[in-house]
This record gives structure tokens, sequence and C-alpha cells, in this order.
């Protein structure tokens, strides 16, 4: 990594996931004192952000039905870069937790390292951070996946249905295009069929949505697995199933730790 | 106050209820919300095969061939 020496830099920051009740103060204060802000978020945040800095800019330009999102992100790292190469403080604002499941913040913030720009991130609240409020569910009851629903058809994953399984960017479910605003009925269906090797039909699984705004409620829908061909889902849907089986000891190991109670005692 | 004023406050104030919102307030949030464009937001993206990522924007056939 080269020295940091240069005069621009670029923070990616987090606005969470609801207007007014998630950005932390360090964040607020990082998007105040910005020369430019790059926004990805619901629009309502952009217009919350512009109350906090006058050069505001969306990336939801970039985005286009039947172009290429690899495409897209790239344009938001070039835009945020060509402020940071021109000496500017840059602000990188993405909704939820900057980092999560979302490629340009990363990708930026290596980009201007490798050029020797100061560049961080700083961590938020998002999606998940708010099922389990909202769900009043523990990751840590029985341990939590996370997948990109594509990603979790495309490749051979590993799960375990004895810990609870979350699944992001449900609506564009196989889309090997990388193009869609949706993918459809065939596609979920595909994804139930690979998902019927651990979970039943029948199986309980939650549609999740956290609300922008603090006048909405969450949508908790409780649906049958099978159900999901056809349910309402949208850009901002996330899919939480619970575990299908009980943990297992692991009694070979439950044994040594007993011998090594006795030794240690 | 303006409307993103106003959720701002209910975002962030415990006691500030939106059930105390007069009829104008729920117009301007309700305007300001309809005057939005839309929201894509998807931004992380599993490729199916590490393939390189093509140089520009092309709607055409020939790159949906290519991805698929
Ligand atoms: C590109 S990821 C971005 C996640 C975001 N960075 C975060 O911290 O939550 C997009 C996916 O996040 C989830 N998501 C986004 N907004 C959501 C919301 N309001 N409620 C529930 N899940 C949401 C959905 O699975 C959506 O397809």
């Amino acid at each position: 990594m080269s020295e940091i020496n240069k005069t621009g830099s670029i923070v990616c920051v987090s606005t969470g996931m609801t207007l007014g009740a998630h950005m932390s103060p360090i964040c607020r204060s990082h998007i105040e004192q910005a020369d430019v802000v790059f926004a990805a978020c619901h629009p309502m945040i952009e217009l919350w952000l512009q109350e906090m800095n006058s050069d505001v800019r969306s990336m939801q330009q970039f985005y286009g039905e039947g172009k290429d999102r690899r495409i897209t992100y790239r344009e938001m790292v070039a835009a945020m870069m060509s402020e940071v190469r021109a000496g500017k403080k840059v602000v990188g604002a993405f909704y939820g937790h900057t980092g999560v499941f979302a490629w340009a913040p990363h990708k930026v913030i290596e980009e201007a390292k490798a050029e020797g720009y100061a560049a961080h991130m700083e961590p938020g609240i998002s999606a998940e951070d708010c099922l389990y409020a909202h769900l009043g569910i523990d990751p840590g009851t029985y341990g939590c996946q996370n997948f990109e629903a594509s990603q979790f058809m495309f490749y051979q994953r590993n799960i375990d249905p004895s810990a609870y399984l979350i699944l992001w960017q449900v609506a564009i479910a196989g889309d090997k295009t990388v193009k869609r605003f949706s993918t459809g009925p065939a596609y979920r269906q595909l994804l139930i069929e690979l998902l019927t090797e651990h979970y039943p039909l029948d199986h309980k699984v939650a549609l999740y949505e956290c609300p922008t705004l603090a006048i909405d409620e969450a949508r908790i829908d409780w649906i049958p697995l099978s159900d999901f061909t056809h349910a309402d889902i949208s850009l901002i849907t996330t899919m939480v199933i619970p575990p299908s089986k009980k943990m297992h000891k692991n009694q070979q190991i439950l044994d040594r730790l007993a011998e090594l109670d006795k030794k240690f005692q | 106050m303006t409307a993103i004023q106003i959720l701002e406050k209910l975002g962030a104030n415990a006691s500030f209820n939106p059930s105390h919102l007069n009829e104008e307030d729920k117009l301007g949030i309700q305007q300001t919300l309809s005057d939005t464009k839309p929201f894509n937001a998807i931004q992380s993206q599993t490729p199916p095969d590490e393939e390189e990522i093509p140089e520009q924007n092309q709607d055409d056939e020939k790159n949906d061939e290519k991805e698929s």
C-alpha cells in the first residue's frame, strides 16, 4: 500500500435503514464536513442527506433496466474516485451498513488506498440488524448464515439447516444476466427446489422489509416455503428461514472435553 | 418544518408520535414521497462465473448471449 500523502480522501458511511433513527454521529459528521457526498440510498434518505450537505449526488442514475449492474457499480466507484483524485473530501453514503452486501464501497476504499489516499468505512445498522429486532430472533441461539440468493443458486453451498438462513436480494434470485430488476416465478421455483433439499415445502419462512420511514411498519409475512413462488416481493425483501432441524451433539468433542475437564479441574 | 425534518424527528425522538401529525404534515410527507424516483436497492452481485466485466454499458443482444 502506498503512503497516505495526497489531499483527497474517501469515507464510506452508513445511513442505516430508517430515516432519522439509525445514522451514527460520526457518519453524520463525515457527511456534514464532506466537499461532496455520493448517495446510494432510498430517495427519501437522499433528501435527508441534502439537509446535511449542499452537494449530494445521487448514484441512482447509474442503474438501468437491461444494464449490467457490474458496470453500474464500476461507474459509482469511478464517480467517487474522480473527486478523490481532484483533492476533494469525498463521502460515499450507502443505506443500511455501507459494507454489507454492497460492492462499490469496499471497492472504492481499496482503490483509493492503493493510490495513496486516506480511505475508510464507518459501520452502521443493516437490514440484518433490524430483522433481529423486528422478528425477535437472536443469531446466537442456533447460529445464522447469510447468502445472496443468486450466489446460493449458482454455487454449491453447504448450509446448516439447524441454523437460521437469511437470503438477500431474493427478488433477483437466479439472475445470471446481472441486468434484471426482478426474475420471476420460474426462478423462484428453482430456488424453492434447492431449498427443499433441507426444508419441507410447508416450512414457514419470513418475508421481511424494514421501514425506511418511521411512519411505516415493518413487513413480516410468514408464509409456507411453497408460497414463495407467487409471493409479493420487491428489491428490498429479505427472506428469513428458521431452522428445520435440531442441533446434533458432537459427542466426540464432548467426550474429549470431559477428559480435559478431568485433567484441568 | 419540512416533511424530511418531520420524518427525521419521528425517527429520532421517542416521544414524537406519528399520531401527533396534523393533516398538513401528513399531506406534505405524502407529497414528498410521491415526488421521489424509484429506488434500486440492489448493490451486490455474484456473477455466475469469473468472467470479465464488460467494458461499457451494452444493451445489445451480444452481451446477453455472453452473460448467459
Ligand atoms: C445490496 S443489499 C444492501 C444491504 C444493505 N447494505 C444493508 O446494510 O442492509 C440489498 C438487499 O438488502 C436487503 N434489504 C434492503 N433494504 C431492505 C429493507 N428495507 N428491509 C429488509 N431488507 C432489506 C434485501 O435483501 C435487498 O435485496
